[in-house]
């Protein structure tokens, strides 16, 4: 029986042969700790480091992870580094060992932000949103801010996946940065340091994020009231 | 229109009781300016797993553990960092706790990061008691190598003191004259390298013993541990 391909089968399929560099952050059972690797995917002079990934905020972020069992994130971080920038685009899932721990995995495909590598990025994300969801469309006017939802699994939640996913291709088409994160897994991903900090004119904020009732309600109050001020729009 | 009886009620009230209400008020403004402007920050360092967000959780919430969907549970492994910036009070000192960390070898450029942004006057390092000997004296050489190397030459950087807690003694200290030998000897360990550190030896340091096992019902040995953490930064 062929199982469905996991966003990490679908990100390496989409992102693998552009990308600068690969991180992966997995555990080790054995010794119960995170594991972070770094690999170099193309001839370059510049290195980055896993001290360099942590230091960018590029890992998930706290040490309450249940909420999101079962759900993934897609997400575009734009960073710099060594006087360059780069976006890295990947994924975060949270997993359950039988032993009952709940934990996040990630992996992202980090690209030189360039005028080159953008056609790929984009490219790529297109792919992943049409593999994500089928009917998945392109969108001209791209929004910013908190995309809310009611949806409870993480199957209805690919429509706004892609229209996450979408808006950031609009976004990056016309040679601007943006973060963006398909779901807010953790709370923890809204207090980050040096990330583009909330603001009130949601076009201006610098970042599209998904937010779902379902996890958002095991959220602080404060998170909470942030996400609700820079909510730009509901999926019904 | 305010009836008469209430202006002299109030009148009254004032001639007796203003001057206390006006301090009373004024030493309430007081002790919340010297809250806002007394705080200080500390870190909790330590390898993974040797009970940090425990401790941080002890420190905010009263518990070493979370109750979600009415079952009791430690704390989940953290990844990267965690802002809590939670004011706390220990031994009468307000601090606050600023980050939980991850202690993962992979992660500890997080702790430079912190260090120079949160710029603590204190450092709580939690070290597994569990640990032999010899893997003991790797996480007290780990000390000076990723967090105390910050520190080297740099006395300005205001860091005051370092407790070393010495986690899970409920699984290693099975007497009292045991937990006094096995702190001592962490303690000359630690000590024997600050020597080679002139520029540190103004660091008050302390070790203790300690305890956040979610199946019991008080922490005294944290309590104790805690209460001299929080004078040495008196």
């Amino acid at each position: 029986m062929n199982t469905p391909p996991t966003i990490f089968d679908i990100l390496e399929k989409h992102l693998s042969k552009g990308a600068s560099f690969l991180a992966t952050q997995g555990i080790d059972y054995q010794k119960n700790v995170f594991t972070l690797n770094v690999q170099q995917l193309q001839p370059s002079n510049i290195s980055i480091t896993k001290g360099d990934i942590a230091r960018v905020g590029l890992l998930p972020s706290g040490s309450k992870w249940r909420q999101g069992l079962g759900w993934y994130s897609v997400f575009g971080v734009p960073f710099q580094l060594q006087n360059k920038y780069w976006l890295a685009v990947g994924a975060e899932m949270i997993v359950k060992h039988v032993r009952g721990d709940t934990h996040p995995i990630f992996q992202a495909y980090i690209f030189e932000f360039t005028q080159e590598q953008l056609s790929l990025i984009i490219t790529g994300l297109q792919n992943i949103a049409q593999e994500i969801y089928p009917n998945s469309k392109s969108i001209r006017q791209s929004k910013t801010g908190v995309v809310f939802s009611n949806f409870q699994s993480p199957q209805k939640y690919r429509i706004v996946e892609s229209f996450i996913i979408q808006s950031a291709i609009a976004i990056y088409r016309e040679g601007q940065t943006l973060l963006f994160r398909t779901v807010i897994l953790s709370d923890e991903q809204l207090k980050k340091i040096d990330y583009p900090a909330p603001n009130f004119w949601g076009d201006k904020s610098g970042y599209l994020m998904g937010t779902t009732t379902h996890i958002q309600n095991t959220f602080t109050w404060q998170a909470r009231l942030k996400l609700f001020l820079c909510r730009t729009y509901t999926f019904k | 229109m305010i009836p008469i009886w209430l202006t002299s009620v109030t009148s009254w009230f004032a001639e007796k009781f203003g001057g206390k209400i006006v301090a009373f008020g004024l030493d309430k403004i007081r002790t919340k300016l010297q809250s806002v402007f007394a705080s200080r920050n500390i870190l909790i360092l330590g390898d993974s797993q040797t009970g940090k967000s425990s401790l941080i959780l002890y420190l905010t919430t009263g518990k070493p553990y979370q109750i979600e969907n009415g079952q009791i549970s430690a704390p989940e492994k953290t990844s990267g960092y965690a802002v809590v910036d939670k004011k706390v009070t220990v031994n009468d000192n307000q601090l606050v706790v600023k980050m939980d960390l991850a202690g993962e070898q992979d992660m500890r450029s997080l702790w430079k990061m912190a260090i120079e942004k949160v710029r603590p006057v204190g450092i709580i390092y939690m070290l597994n008691g569990r640990l032999e000997k010899d893997e003991l004296e790797n996480e007290i050489q780990e000390i000076f190598d990723d967090v105390l190397c910050h520190y080297e030459g740099n006395q300005g950087a205001g860091l005051e003191a370092i407790h070393l807690f010495v986690n899970f003694v409920d699984q290693w200290g099975i007497n009292n004259v045991e937990i006094r030998n096995k702190l001592r000897k962490i303690s000359q360990s630690f000590d024997k390298r600050l020597n080679s550190k002139p520029s540190l030896l103004y660091l008050r340091v302390d070790v203790s013993a300690t305890q956040f096992s979610p199946h019991k019902d008080s922490w005294i040995e944290a309590d104790r541990a805690l209460f001299s953490f929080g004078s040495d930064l008196l």
